[in-house]
């Protein structure tokens, strides 16, 4: 069997749904717009990084779920949300700390561990590069709050 | 309290060095950027916080979107949870 941070969170939170998941074969229908947004956030990601228009590829992803049935949260609209988003793209662009060398080999990484009994561990890594010249690991995350305790040493100071 | 996730991957890949970028989506927006070194036993880590934030331009910088640039501020050391992988007893699935 091949397991995932994901999978085992999930049993940990809820052994039931881990069970209709990925034992019978249930899924959700995902309509929570902050989790839509987030994909579509991503591939705006990966498109900056493959030097593509991150603004085009984040229109184009929201866009596939504008007239869709979705969940909002915190009084946001669609359209405030594509705004955030480009605004966060601009914003990232500016900043220039995350670097990505060869973006189609190194987004989206797949890792596989061997686990005993013949099960796997994999992993799909959001990117390898550097962030401010130190060469790292990366995951994005979008969210609605930031993470908090972490405001010292802020960078805009 | 540092990702478990984050742990987790650092585990799988044998990268100790690993880095979450947290794009906000408030008001004015903001980005985090949390790079921190994982040890093998998870005992201590270093970590580096900054935020930027939108709202704040102050001076230009070549950029392939837009131009502006910030002075970087490092915070301070701090300590990370102890590992969620070498303590635990995981359960048999279903």
């Amino acid at each position: 069997m091949t397991y995932s941070y994901t999978q085992i969170s999930q049993y940990l939170s809820c052994p039931r749904r881990y069970r209709y998941r990925y034992l019978d074969g249930w899924r959700e229908k995902d309509t929570r717009a902050a989790m839509l947004f987030g994909r579509a956030f991503e591939r705006a990601l990966s498109a900056y990084f493959q030097r593509d228009d991150p603004g085009a590829v984040l229109f184009r992803e929201w866009a596939a779920h504008k007239d869709c049935d979705l969940e909002y949260s915190n009084g946001t609209t669609w359209d405030r949300m594509l705004q955030q988003g480009v605004q966060l793209l601009e914003r990232f662009g500016q900043d220039d700390r995350v670097r990505v060398r060869q973006p189609r080999k190194n987004l989206q990484v797949k890792f596989t561990r061997p686990m005993p009994k013949g099960n796997d561990f994999v992993a799909y890594i959001d990117a390898i590069g550097q962030l401010d010249g130190t060469r790292c690991m990366l995951e994005w995350k979008t969210t609605f709050q930031p993470v908090p305790g972490r405001t010292a040493g802020t960078a805009d100071a | 309290m540092l990702d478990p996730q984050l742990i987790c991957y650092s585990w799988i890949t044998g990268i100790s060095d690993v880095a979450q970028v947290v794009f906000v989506r408030k008001r004015l927006v903001e980005i985090q950027y949390f790079r921190t070194t994982i040890a093998k036993n998870n005992a201590r880590n270093s970590a580096v916080w900054s935020t930027t934030r939108f709202a704040v331009l102050r001076r230009p910088n070549s950029c392939r979107i837009a131009a502006s640039g910030f002075r970087r501020t490092l915070a301070p050391t701090a300590r990370m949870s102890a590992s969620v992988w070498d303590n635990r007893n995981w359960s048999t699935p279903l």
